[in-house]
């Protein structure tokens, strides 16, 4: 859809816009609502199978079938001093989305190095996807992970809770 | 004091739990034993504390017994793993 750049530089009383430009106002407006949930405490899991993310999660109810919504979220993870594969999934409702084709699929891989160096470290991890959920029911959107072997935190780095962090999931209705 | 996911981690070693935020409160247990008791963690909070600075005194001690051992200084070792 075209934005708005085409549209008369101003209005008067009784102007009467051709289709065209309609429907390049009608681009101006293609962000139709936005939700967004901020976690600004710490989690911590050693799941070696998927688990949500309590509190990383955010509900839409799009206002036409047809319309997309636009997923972003932004979080921070950190290891203790054995964890290695570790795995992130962005979810609709139970369906995992913006996953691989392939093996282990997942939204997000992270790989530490089973070492205390990484103790100390936050990584900052973002997913960003354009979803097509093809509902006018409420959609729920999250994030979840796993560990194979170790703990994996959100918001904390591994050796302390010192410096805690926010995270955030955030979607926006965009029409068709 | 620590937090509990190094509590649990101490005194349940392997176990798969979910944790949010540091209280028992946001605590999931994913294992099939029993899950651990409030009580019981938070008494572990202060053994486990001194359990991991104890762990990390001996590391440190034996990180200066291997740099003796080799007859340098950390500085230089820090200038040969660069």
């Amino acid at each position: 859809m075209a934005t708005p750049t085409n549209l008369p530089a101003s209005f008067t009383d009784g102007t009467a816009l051709p289709a065209a430009s309609l429907n390049n106002l009608r681009g101006a407006f293609r962000v139709l609502q936005v939700v967004q949930t901020v976690k600004n405490s710490t989690a911590s899991s050693t799941s070696a199978s998927q688990t949500d993310i309590s509190g990383m999660s955010v509900s839409i109810t799009p206002s036409s079938s047809s319309n997309k919504v636009l997923v972003t979220v932004n979080f921070n993870i950190a290891f203790d001093g054995t964890a290695d594969d570790t795995s992130y999934y962005l979810v609709r409702n139970s369906t995992n989305i913006s996953i691989g084709d392939f093996g282990d699929a997942c939204s997000l891989y992270l790989r530490g190095n089973s070492s205390a160096n990484q103790t100390l470290a936050m990584i900052p991890c973002s997913i960003t996807f354009l979803d097509s959920p093809a509902t006018t029911s409420a959609t729920t959107y999250k994030l979840a992970w796993k560990t194979r072997v170790g703990t994996i935190y959100l918001n904390r780095r591994g050796n302390d809770n010192n410096f805690v962090t926010a995270s955030s999931i955030t979607v926006q209705e965009i029409s068709a | 004091m620590t937090t509990l996911d190094r509590v649990l981690n101490s005194l349940y070693p392997g176990a798969e739990w979910s944790l949010d935020g540091d209280t028992y409160e946001g605590l999931i247990w994913h294992t099939d034993t029993p899950k651990p008791t409030e009580e019981e963690l938070e008494a572990a909070r202060e053994t486990v504390a001194a359990e991991i600075e104890a762990q990390q005194n001996a590391t440190e001690e034996l990180k200066a017994a291997i740099v003796a051992r080799l007859g340098l200084t950390v500085e230089e070792l820090k200038l040969i793993l660069e």
